[in-house]
C-alpha cells in the first residue's frame, strides 16, 4: 500500500457577482475631475472615462476596501462612502452580510481569509459566538507555526469503531469507512436541489473523497460514477433501489418511522443513517439507533428553527445532550454523529465538533457559494434573482471544493493552536473550550451589578 | 537603506503640547455641516458657534468652509447658539455624515476612533458629542463602568498633577529599577508589519514620555538606536534580527511566546510586504511569505523558559525581562510558570488584539479576551503569594484610558498599546494591512512611496498628544474615585460595576 497525501484540488473560481460593501458616491456638482482620487486609491476604484478622459468614470464600488483615503484627499469633498443596502440587508440568521462575503471569498480562492487589524465583531454573544477554543502555550507535538500542518489528521470514521475484535461471532464485519475530511455535503436538508446544484455538489463530494446527502427524488439524476459517494435520504415506501449508493438515511419520528432494523438488515454493507431533527429529538432516538446498529446519527434542523439565536442555543444544548447521553451509555464509539444545520462559517466546524459531533454537514452555505437560492428560500441572498440557475457545473463544483479546502485549512489552524494532531480527539472536548457565561461568572462574579434604572453616563 | 527626509526632532520639543494636525484636508466627522450658495457671508454663525465650526479668517471676505469635525450635531438643536436657527437665509444644514456608517465596529466604534483622532490632534479628550469611554461590543470592558461616589464636583484634569500615574516595571529584589510615568507602553509591531517611520514615531513618543515601545519580531533598525533606552528588543519565535548587540542595548527585553490575535500560530508577514529592505533586516528572501514558527522549539517546559530568561540575562545582566503570552484556559498556570522562570513582567495579550496579518478565524475564536484573563491571573498570583513580585501588563483590545483604568481595576498593573497608537497617527481600522502595498495611509506598509506619507516627528507628536489626553483622563478617573495613585487602583473590583444592558451593538458601527 502506497502512502497518499490527501490533497484538495483548489483553483480560482471568481464570484459571478462580487459583494459590494459600500457605494462610492461622487457628487458631480462638486467634482473638479482633477484625478486626485485616482492617485490616492490603491485598489483601482477611480479612473477616467475611456471615451472622454476629461471626465471621471463612475467609481467601481466592488473594488473598494473602505480605506477612506480618496474621501480624505478629495480637494472639494466630492466623494462619500455609503453602506450598500443590498449588502447590509442580505442574509438572515447566522448568515450575516459579513459571513456571506467571507464565504464568497473562501469559495473564490480556497484560501484562509487573512486580514490585518484587530477582531471587529461583538465581544461574544449567544450560540457559537459565546464560545472560544483553547490554545496551548508551549506544548506542541508536531507543529511549527503553520508549517507541519500536513502532520495533523482531519480523517474521521463513518460507522461503529469496535472497542475490541470479536472472532467468535463469525459473521463478516464491515470496518468503518474513513473519510479524510470531517465534512459531509448535505443538499437534502434545504429541499430538492435543482439539477445544477445536485451535479455540482455530488461531484465536489467525490473530489473531496467524502459523501453528499441527497433526497431520494434526486437519485435518478445522479450519474453512475458518482453514486458510490452519495447518501440517499429516503421517505417511507422508498426503501429499495439504492443499493448502488454509499448508504441511505431515514428520518426519525417518535411514533412511527422507518423500520430501522429491517433497513439495516437489507443493506448490511451500506451506511445506514438515522436523521434526527432538532424538533423531534429525544433520547429514544439514540436507543433506537443503537439497537438497530446504524452507522450514523445525523442530527440536524430545519433552517427556520435556528433563524433566531434561541434556536441556535437550543441546538447547542441538544447536541451536547446527544453526545453526553451516548457517553453515559458507554456507546459513543458505537455510532458516528453527524451534525448539520446552523453551520455558516469555518469556525462552526471545530465548535460543533467540540460540542460532540464527529462530522459536520454544511447545507445552506453550499447554496450561498454557488450563488443559488435554495428551494425553500431559506437563505436571503438579496440581489440574487429568485432562481439563479447554476448552469456552469464545473464552476459550482470548484466553488464548493474551494470552500471545503478553506474550511479544512482553518480547522487545521484551530487544531494546531490547540496543540492537537487529529480531529478525532477534538470531539466532545468541552474542557478545551471557553464558554462565555462560565468565564464571565469567574472573571466578573465579584463585581456588583448596577441597578438597571440608572443608565450609562453618556456626556 | 531607508532614508528619512530630515533628522528626527529633539525629544524636548515633544514634551510640550503641540498641535498634531491631520494630514489630509477632509475630516471623517460624525456630523456634516453644509453651507449652500444662499450664504451672504454675514458671519452671524461664526459669532454664535462656541465650537468654532464657522470661522472667518482675519481679512477674508468669505467665511471659511465649515469645520464639521467640531460640530456637536443634534445636541445643539435645543441650544441658543444653534447656527441653523440663526442663519438669516437658511443656508446651513446639518446632517449625519454617511461616512460614519461605514467606519468602526462594535469594539472600536466610529466615535471612539474619531475621539482618538481629536486626542491626537489637541492633547485633550473631545469635550462633548463623541462617546469615547465605552464601546458597543456588548461584553468585557463595554459592560463595566466605575462606581463613582456621588459628587457634584467637576474636576479640571489639567490641575490634577498631584495624582501619581507612575508604574515601576521591576518588583523583584534584584535588577535595574525602572519606573515609567504612565502605566502603559507600546506593544511590539515589527519592521515589516509597520514602516520604519511609524517605529520611529513610536520610539520618539516613548522617549518623550520616558516609557517604552517594542521592536516587534522583525529586527532592530539602526535608526532606532538613538532611542535605545526606550525601545524594547523583542525576541520572538522567528528570531528575525535578534543579535547579541540588539539584546545588549535594551533596558527591557521581551520574549514573545504568543500573540492574542493569532494565538498558537506564530507571526505572519505575507510575501507582498516582505520587500528587499525588510528581507535584509530579517535575513530572508524578499517576496516570500514569512510565517514564524510556533512555539520556540527550545522551550517545551517552564525549565526551558527559565533557560531562555537566563540566556537573555547572560548577554545583558541588567535588562528586565518580559514574557508575552496569550490567554488559554490555563493562563493562570502560564503566569506562574513565567514567574518561576524569573521574568519581571508577565504580559498577557488577549484575543482581541491587533495584528498586521492574521487568519480571521483566529482573531475571534482562539483563546479568551483580556477582560477574562486579567482577573483570573491576578487572583491566582495573589493566592500563590507572588503577586507583588511580578508586574502584570494587559494588552489586546485596550482602546481608551478608560479601558486601561478598568484593566487595572481588574488586576493588571498597567497596559500595553498597539492599535491605539496607530489610530492616533490616522489609522481608520480598514484592515487592509496584510497584503499588496499595505496600508493606504502609509502606516502598516513597507512600500517606499507610501511610507513617506508619515513623518516620524509628526507621528510622534500625535502619539504623544494622545498619551497626554489619556493621562488626563486617567487622573480624572482616579480623582473621582478619591485615589491618589494608580497603584491603589490595582485589583479594586469593588470600584467597578457591571452594566446589565450595555450600549446597543447596533449604533456607532459600520452597518454590516
Amino acid at each position: 500500500m502506497t502512502f497518499k497525501r490527501y490533497h484538495i484540488p483548489i483553483a480560482p473560481a471568481p464570484s459571478r457577482r462580487p459583494w459590494t460593501r459600500v457605494d462610492v458616491h461622487r457628487d458631480l456638482s462638486r467634482c473638479l475631475n482633477c484625478g486626485t482620487c485616482i492617485d490616492s486609491c490603491l485598489y483601482g476604484v477611480h479612473d477616467r472615462r475611456d471615451a472622454d478622459t476629461r471626465f471621471m468614470e463612475e467609481p467601481e464600488d466592488h473594488l473598494c476596501r473602505v480605506c477612506f483615503r480618496c474621501v480624505a484627499e478629495c480637494p472639494v469633498n466630492a466623494l462619500s462612502l455609503e453602506p450598500n443596502v443590498e449588502f447590509t440587508e442580505a442574509g438572515n440568521g447566522l448568515f450575516k452580510p459579513e459571513v456571506l462575503r467571507t464565504l464568497a471569498n473562501e469559495a473564490e480562492a480556497g484560501w484562509i481569509p487573512v486580514t490585518g487589524a484587530c477582531y471587529r465583531g461583538p465581544f461574544g454573544g449567544q450560540g457559537f459566538d459565546g464560545m472560544w477554543t483553547d490554545m496551548s502555550e508551549i506544548v506542541r507535538p508536531t507543529r511549527d507555526g503553520i508549517h507541519g500542518r500536513e502532520y495533523i489528521s482531519t480523517s474521521v470514521d463513518v460507522g461503529a469503531r469496535p472497542t475490541h475484535l470479536d472472532f467468535r461471532s463469525g459473521g463478516p464485519w464491515t470496518p468503518p469507512r474513513e473519510i479524510p475530511i470531517p465534512l459531509i455535503l448535505d443538499v437534502a436538508n434545504p429541499g430538492t436541489p435543482p439539477a445544477g446544484v445536485l451535479a455540482a455538489v455530488t461531484r465536489a463530494a467525490k473530489a473531496l473523497e467524502t459523501y453528499s446527502i441527497i433526497p431520494a427524488k434526486s437519485w435518478p439524476g445522479v450519474s453512475p460514477e458518482l453514486q458510490a459517494s452519495v447518501l440517499v435520504r429516503i421517505a417511507e415506501g422508498e426503501v429499495t433501489g439504492f443499493e448502488k449508493a454509499a448508504g441511505v438515511e431515514a428520518t426519525y419520528r417518535h411514533d412511527d418511522g422507518v423500520d430501522l432494523v429491517a433497513l439495516r438488515r437489507a443493506l448490511p454493507h451500506s451506511i445506514v443513517s438515522l436523521r434526527v431533527p432538532l424538533s423531534s429529538y429525544d433520547r429514544d432516538a439514540m436507543d433506537m439507533a443503537l439497537e438497530a446498529g446504524v452507522d450514523l446519527i445525523h442530527f440536524t434542523c430545519d433552517w427556520k428553527e435556528v433563524d433566531g439565536i434561541d434556536g441556535v442555543n437550543r441546538y447547542i444544548r441538544t447536541l451536547r445532550d446527544l453526545h453526553g447521553y451516548l457517553v453515559e451509555l458507554s456507546k459513543r464509539d458505537a455510532v458516528t454523529v453527524l451534525a448539520g444545520g446552523p453551520i455558516a462559517a469555518a469556525e462552526h466546524v471545530p465548535k460543533t465538533i467540540i460540542l460532540g459531533a464527529d462530522l459536520v454537514a454544511p447545507d445552506l452555505a453550499l447554496y450561498a457559494v454557488m450563488e443559488c437560492v435554495p428551494p425553500n428560500h431559506a437563505l436571503h441572498l438579496g440581489r440574487f434573482p429568485e432562481e439563479f440557475p447554476l448552469s456552469d457545473v464545473p464552476w459550482g463544483t470548484q466553488r464548493v471544493v474551494n470552500l471545503m479546502n478553506a474550511w479544512r485549512d482553518q480547522l487545521l489552524e484551530i487544531l494546531g493552536a490547540m496543540g492537537m494532531r487529529e480531529v478525532r480527539r477534538l470531539r466532545g472536548e468541552t474542557g478545551r473550550a471557553i464558554f462565555q457565561d462560565e468565564a464571565e461568572r469567574e472573571a466578573f462574579g465579584d463585581i456588583k451589578v448596577r441597578a438597571p434604572a440608572k443608565e450609562v453616563v453618556v456626556r | 537603506m531607508i532614508t528619512l527626509d530630515k533628522d528626527p526632532p529633539h525629544v524636548e520639543e515633544l514634551k510640550r503640547l503641540l498641535p498634531g494636525p491631520q494630514a489630509y484636508r477632509a475630516y471623517i466627522s460624525k456630523w456634516l455641516v453644509n453651507v449652500n450658495d444662499a450664504c451672504i457671508d454675514c458671519g452671524i454663525c461664526a459669532e454664535v458657534c462656541p465650537f468654532g465650526v464657522h470661522e472667518r479668517k482675519e481679512g477674508d471676505l468669505h467665511l471659511s468652509a465649515p469645520k464639521s469635525q467640531r460640530c456637536i450635531g443634534e445636541a445643539c438643536e435645543t441650544q441658543d447658539f444653534y447656527c441653523v436657527k440663526h442663519c438669516p437665509v437658511d443656508a446651513i444644514t446639518i446632517q449625519k455624515n454617511p461616512l460614519a456608517e461605514v467606519l468602526g465596529n462594535p469594539r472600536w466604534t466610529n466615535e471612539m476612533i474619531m475621539a482618538t483622532w481629536v486626542m491626537a490632534e489637541t492633547g485633550k479628550a473631545p469635550e462633548r458629542g463623541l462617546e469615547y469611554r465605552i464601546g458597543r461590543a456588548g461584553g468585557g470592558f463595554d459592560l463595566l463602568d466605575f462606581d463613582f461616589p456621588p459628587s457634584k464636583r467637576r474636576y479640571d484634569p489639567e490641575s490634577l498633577t498631584g495624582i501619581d500615574t507612575s508604574l515601576p516595571l521591576n518588583r523583584r529584589g534584584t535588577g535595574a529599577k525602572i519606573e515609567i510615568p504612565i502605566p502603559w507602553y507600546g506593544g511590539g509591531m515589527s519592521f515589516g508589519s509597520v514602516s520604519l517611520q511609524i517605529m520611529l514615531a513610536r520610539a520618539i513618543a516613548a522617549t518623550a514620555w520616558n516609557t517604552f515601545t517594542s521592536t516587534g519580531e522583525g529586527g532592530y533598525p539602526e535608526e532606532l538606536v538613538p532611542y535605545k533606552d526606550h525601545v524594547i528588543t523583542q525576541v520572538a519565535t522567528g528570531m528575525f534580527g535578534v543579535r547579541e548587540e540588539t539584546v545588549q542595548r535594551a533596558r527591557l527585553v521581551e520574549i514573545k511566546y504568543a500573540q492574542g490575535a493569532k494565538p498558537g500560530l506564530g507571526g505572519h508577514l505575507l510575501g507582498d510586504k516582505n520587500t528587499p529592505v525588510v528581507a535584509k533586516m530579517r535575513e530572508t528572501v524578499a517576496g516570500t511569505s514569512l510565517f514564524s514558527p510556533f512555539p520556540f522549539h527550545s522551550v517545551y517546559s517552564v525549565e526551558d523558559h527559565r533557560k531562555h530568561v537566563d540566556w537573555i540575562r547572560a548577554m545583558n545582566p541588567t535588562a528586565l525581562v518580559s514574557a508575552k503570552v496569550s490567554t488559554p484556559t490555563d493562563v493562570d498556570m502560564v503566569a506562574v510558570g513565567c514567574y518561576y522562570a524569573g521574568v519581571n513582567i508577565v504580559h498577557l495579550d488577549g484575543g482581541y488584539g491587533g495584528t498586521g496579518a492574521a487568519p480571521d478565524i483566529s482573531k475571534k475564536n482562539i483563546a479568551m479576551p483580556i477582560e477574562f484573563a486579567v482577573p483570573k491571573v491576578h487572583k491566582f498570583l495573589e493566592k500563590e503569594g507572588i503577586r507583588d513580585e511580578v508586574v502584570l501588563m494587559a494588552s489586546g483590545g485596550i482602546r481608551t484610558a478608560w479601558d486601561a483604568a478598568k484593566a487595572i481595576a481588574l488586576g493588571a498593573d498597567g497596559v500595553i498599546l498597539g492599535t491605539a497608537d496607530l489610530i492616533a497617527v490616522g489609522c481608520v481600522l480598514c484592515g487592509n494591512c496584510e497584503s499588496g502595498r499595505g496600508c493606504p495611509w502609509g502606516i502598516t506598509t513597507t512600500d517606499p512611496e507610501l511610507s513617506q506619507l508619515i513623518q516620524p516627528e509628526w507621528g510622534a507628536q500625535k502619539i504623544s498628544n494622545m498619551y497626554r489626553a489619556w493621562q488626563l483622563e486617567l487622573r480624572e478617573v482616579l480623582a473621582r474615585l478619591n485615589l491618589d495613585s494608580v497603584k491603589d487602583l490595582r485589583g479594586r473590583t469593588d470600584l467597578l460595576v457591571r452594566i446589565p444592558n450595555g450600549p446597543s451593538p447596533s449604533g456607532g458601527v459600520a452597518k454590516w
